[in-house]
C-alpha cells in the first residue's frame, strides 16, 4: 500500500489551490458518500505512489457540521499516514486553531503555511522555525497559486509519512482540565491507541455525543466522567467546550507572537479592499452584480444555443451549409445514414430507430453541452476569483429566510436561461443543505424553453403575452419562496445546521488551469450521471410515438400522427387526472407528457385552436402546472448530478410535480368557486375538491409561518470504510 | 443585556458571553470570539445584513439575529 495523505484546512485557506498544485492532473473529482460535498482525490505529481483526498474545509474537529463531521470521521477511520495542514498565513491565529486539533489527534501533521508572498506583500514576517519547534510539527512554507513551494512539500511529506517518529502534542491545557484528562483517560480509555489516547479524551471532556457512543463506555464510567468536567467547569466558571476553546487560542496567542511579525507601518489599502468599498458598495453592489449576471448570462444562452443548434444540423440534418453559404453545402450524418440505409434496402423502423431514436438520444445529450461548457467557463472564473463570495454575503439576507444560499441568486438567474444550466449551477453552492434546497427549486424558474407555451397561452386568451410572461416569471419566484420556506421546517432540511460566520477571501486572478480542471469535471459529472437518463427517456418517447395503430392495426410506423400514437392513446385514458386542475382533455395531458421531454414539445402538440379552446381557468392552471412541475429528463438527470443520491433526486423530482399538482389545483378549485361551478351537476366534485383544496393550502400556511429551529443533533450518520472507497 | 448588535459601526466591544447553543455558538467560538475577546463592528454588508466585524486580525461577516446572542461589556 502506497502513502495515504488527507489533506485539511480551513475554507479560503487555498486548499483546493494547494491540492491542484500538488495533483497535477492525476486527480479525479468525486463526492462523499450520500452527500453533496465534492471529494477530491488525486495522486502526488512527484510521487505517484501517494494518495492524498481533500477533505471539506473546516475549522474545528467539533461534530456541529456536516463538514466537520466528514472531516473528522474520514481521519479516524482511515487513519492517514500525514495529514497535511494548510494554513493561510495571513490569517494565522485563527487558522492555527484547527492545527493544534489535528496535533491533538496525536497523527503526524505537516504544517504548510500558504499565502507566502502576501505576507511579504504586507511587510509581515513569519518564522518558519520558530514555529515548527512551538508546534511540534513540520512546517512548510508555500504560494499555492504560484505553484512556489510545492516540491519541498512533497519531500517532506514522503519523509514524514515514512518517519515512525510519535507525535506528542507541545500544547497544555491548564492544571484543572489536564488533571480531569488523566481522569478520563483511566477510567475510560484503556484500550484506545495511545497516540489517540488525548483526542478521544478532550472529546470526552467536551460531552461529544459521537464520540461518547463510540467509545461505549458504562453508565458509571459515564456519571464519573461528568462529575470530573463538572469540577473543572466550575473551577473555571466556563463550560467545557468554551474552556477548550479559550486555552487553544491563549496559546496559539503566544505561539503567533513569538514567530510572526507583524508590519505596524501604515500600508497602502490592498487591491482587494479597493475592489470592495466598490462591489461591497451600498448602492452599486446590487447593479453591479447584475451587469456582470446580465453578461453571463447573454454570452451563455446565444452562443450556447448556436452551437448547440449547429451541432444538431451536424448530426440530424440531411445537410447543413458551411458560414451559411448554399455552395459549400456538407451532408448531415443522418443524411448521409439514410441514403445508406435506403441503399441497403433496410426495413422502414431501423433507419427510425438508428437516427430518431439513439442519435437524437445522443444528440439530446450533445446540444446541451455548448451552452453547459461556456456557462462553467464564466462561472468558473468569477468562482475563482473570490467574487462570489462576496454576492453570498450581499443576497444572504433575501434568501435565509427561504433556506437558501446568498449564492443561490446565480442558479436562479442561469435557470431563467435553462432549468437545465440552472439546477447545475447549483455546484456554486458549497453547502450541502443549500444546495439541495437551490437544486429542488431552480426549475420553478421559467426558462427560454417554458415561454413559447407561455406567450401561446397568453396570446390565445388574455391577448397579452408580455403580462402573462410577466406573471409567470413572478409564479416561478413565489414559488421558490414558498416551498423554501415550508421545506426548510421539515426534518429533512433542518437536520443539518449550517452557521453562518463568514469571512471573505482576497481577490485573486484565477489560474486558467485550474478553472478548466473544475470545468472538465463538471461537465463529465453531468454526462456520466445525467447520460443514462437522458437517453433511456429519448427511447421511451422514441417508441411511444413511432409504435401506435395505423389502420387498426398496432405496430410500427415512422409516420405516424401523434392523435395515433400509444403516448396518445394512453393520456387519453387517464386524462382524468388533470380533470381537477381544469385541464382533463387527451390533448393537453399528452402535451403535458410530452413537456417532460422538453417544454417546447408543448407548442409543437397544441394548435392555437386547442389553446383556445381551454376556459380561461383552465389555461391559467395548464401554464401554472407546466411552469412548476420538473421541466424534462435531462433535469432529473442534472438533479442527480447534484444530489449524488438517487433518493434525493426522486423526491426532488416528485416534489416539484407535486408541488405543480397542488397549486394548479388550489387554483381551480377555489376559481370554480366564483365561476358558478357549484351549482352544475359536477357541484359535488367541487365541493371534494375545494375542501381538498383547503386542506393543503391550511397545511402550507402552517409550514411558512411555523418558526424555524435548527435541528440540535445531525442526522447524517459517516458510512463505514467500504461504502466510501 | 447589551449584545453585540447594540454596538455601533467603528466601535469596539469585549464579548461577555456567547449565548445560543448548537452549531451557530461553536462555529462562533471556533473563528476566535469567546469570553473576553475584543469586536470592532464595521460596515454592514449593501442590504444592511449581515454585518462586518473585526476578531483576532480578521473580517467575519455575522447575521444581524446571531449577534442578538452575543453578550458584551
Amino acid at each position: 500500500m502506497g502513502i495515504k495523505i488527507a489533506l485539511v484546512g480551513n475554507p479560503n485557506s487555498g486548499k483546493s489551490t494547494l491540492f491542484n498544485a500538488l495533483t497535477g492532473s492525476n486527480q479525479s473529482l468525486k463526492k462523499w458518500h450520500d452527500v453533496t460535498l465534492d471529494r477530491k482525490i488525486g495522486k502526488l505529481k512527484r510521487h505517484k505512489s501517494a494518495r492524498i483526498v481533500e477533505l471539506p474545509g473546516i475549522y474545528s474537529l467539533s461534530p456541529h457540521t456536516l463538514e466537520e463531521v466528514i472531516a473528522r470521521e474520514y481521519l479516524l477511520d482511515e487513519e492517514p499516514d500525514v495529514i497535511l495542514n494548510v494554513v493561510d498565513g495571513t490569517n494565522l491565529e485563527k487558522s492555527l486553531y484547527l492545527t493544534t486539533q489535528l496535533l491533538e489527534l496525536g497523527m503526524p501533521v505537516v504544517v504548510a503555511v500558504n499565502m507566502k508572498d502576501m505576507i511579504r506583500k504586507k511587510g509581515d514576517e513569519i518564522n518558519i522555525k520558530e514555529l515548527s519547534r512551538k508546534l511540534g510539527c513540520h512546517v512548510t512554507e508555500v504560494c499555492a497559486v504560484k505553484r512556489k513551494g510545492i516540491a519541498d512539500t512533497t519531500d517532506m511529506l514522503i519523509e514524514v509519512a515514512q518517519s515512525t517518529r510519535r507525535i506528542l502534542p507541545q500544547h497544555h491545557f491548564s492544571v484543572e482540565v489536564e488533571r480531569a484528562l488523566t481522569e478520563i483517560s483511566m477510567l475510560a480509555l484503556k484500550t484506545v491507541n495511545p497516540n489517540r489516547k488525548k483526542w478521544y479524551a478532550l472529546k470526552l471532556f467536551e460531552r461529544d455525543k459521537k464520540i461518547t457512543k463510540k467509545a461505549d463506555i458504562t453508565e458509571r464510567t459515564k456519571d464519573l466522567i461528568e462529575k470530573e468536567v463538572k469540577r473543572a467547569e466550575e473551577k473555571l466558571g466556563l463550560d467545557a467546550e468554551s474552556i477548550l476553546n479559550k486555552e487553544r487560542y491563549e496559546y496559539i496567542a503566544a505561539v503567533v507572537k513569538s514567530c510572526y511579525k507583524r508590519n505596524e507601518e501604515k500600508k497602502k489599502a490592498s487591491f482587494t479592499k479597493k475592489a470592495d468599498k466598490l462591489i461591497m458598495d451600498r448602492w452599486a453592489a446590487i447593479p453591479i452584480f447584475f451587469v456582470i449576471m446580465s453578461a453571463v448570462y447573454a454570452v451563455t444562452f446565444p452562443l450556447g444555443s448556436f452551437l448547440g443548434d449547429w451541432l444538431r444540423d451536424v448530426i440530424l440534418s440531411d445537410g447543413w451549409n458551411f458560414l451559411g453559404m448554399e455552395e459549400m453545402r456538407i451532408p448531415g450524418i443522418a443524411g448521409l445514414l439514410n441514403t445508406w440505409f435506403t441503399d441497403m434496402g433496410s426495413p422502414s423502423w431501423l433507419p427510425s430507430l438508428v437516427i430518431d431514436g439513439v442519435m437524437k438520444s445522443i444528440c439530446n445529450i450533445l446540444c446541451i453541452m455548448p451552452t453547459m461548457l461556456i456557462m462553467f467557463i464564466l462561472l468558473g472564473f468569477l468562482e475563482s476569483s473570490g467574487y462570489f463570495k462576496r454576492v453570498a454575503v450581499i443576497f444572504d439576507v433575501v434568501f435565509r429566510k427561504a433556506g437558501l444560499s446568498g449564492i443561490s441568486i446565480v442558479p436562479f438567474i442561469m435557470g431563467a436561461g435553462s432549468n437545465i444550466m440552472g439546477t447545475v449551477s447549483c455546484d456554486l453552492v458549497k453547502n450541502d443543505r443549500d444546495k439541495k434546497m437551490s437544486a429542488v427549486t431552480a426549475s420553478f424558474m421559467p426558462d427560454l424553453a417554458k415561454l413559447p407555451f407561455i406567450t401561446a397561452i397568453g396570446t390565445a386568451l388574455f391577448d397579452n403575452s408580455l403580462l402573462t410572461a410577466i406573471s409567470a416569471y413572478f409564479i416561478g419566484a413565489t414559488a421558490v419562496f414558498i416551498s423554501g420556506m415550508f421545506l426548510r421546517k421539515t426534518s429533512i432540511f433542518s437536520g443539518n445546521p449550517v452557521p453562518f460566520a463568514y469571512e471573505l477571501p482576497d481577490y485573486h486572478q484565477p489560474r486558467w488551469k485550474d478553472v478548466f480542471q473544475t470545468v472538465r469535471d463538471r461537465c463529465r459529472e453531468f454526462t456520466r450521471k445525467a447520460g443514462l437518463i437522458i437517453l433511456i427517456s429519448s427511447m421511451i418517447l422514441w417508441a411511444g410515438s413511432k409504435f401506435g395503430i395505423t389502420e387498426g392495426e398496432f405496430g410500427f410506423n415512422a409516420e405516424l400522427p401523434f392523435s395515433d400514437s400509444i403516448i396518445y392513446l394512453i393520456f387519453e385514458n387517464i386524462s382524468m387526472l388533470f380533470a381537477p386542475l381544469g385541464f382533463g382533455n387527451a390533448t393537453a395531458s399528452a402535451a403535458v407528457f410530452m413537456g417532460f421531454f422538453g417544454k417546447e414539445n408543448i407548442t409543437a402538440i397544441m394548435s392555437e385552436g386547442d389553446f383556445q379552446s381551454f376556459a380561461p381557468l383552465g389555461a391559467v392552471c395548464f401554464m401554472v402546472f407546466n411552469l412548476l412541475c420538473t421541466p424534462n429528463f435531462a433535469v432529473i438527470g442534472a438533479l442527480k448530478k447534484e444530489m449524488n443520491n438517487m433518493k434525493w433526486t426522486l423526491f426532488a423530482a416528485a416534489y416539484q410535480c407535486g408541488f405543480a399538482y397542488a397549486v394548479s389545483m388550489m387554483i381551480y378549485q377555489f376559481g370554480s368557486m366564483f365561476s358558478g361551478a357549484l351549482q352544475s351537476e359536477y357541484a359535488v366534485y367541487y365541493i371534494v375538491g375545494i375542501i381538498i383544496s383547503a386542506g393543503l393550502l391550511f397545511f402550507m400556511g402552517l409550514m411558512i409561518f411555523m418558526p424555524y429551529k435548527d435541528s440540535k443533533t445531525l442526522i447524517y450518520t459517516f458510512p463505514n470504510k467500504k461504502q466510501n472507497k | 443585556m447589551k449584545t453585540l448588535k447594540d454596538v455601533k459601526a467603528g466601535e469596539t466591544a469585549v464579548i461577555k458571553k456567547l449565548h445560543g447553543e448548537g452549531a451557530l455558538k461553536y462555529r462562533i467560538m471556533d473563528m476566535g470570539i469567546n469570553e473576553g475577546t475584543q469586536v470592532l463592528v464595521k460596515k454592514s454588508a449593501p442590504l444592511g445584513d449581515p454585518v462586518k466585524v473585526r476578531v483576532r486580525e480578521c473580517d467575519i461577516f455575522l447575521r444581524k439575529s446571531d449577534m442578538k446572542k452575543i453578550e458584551v461589556e
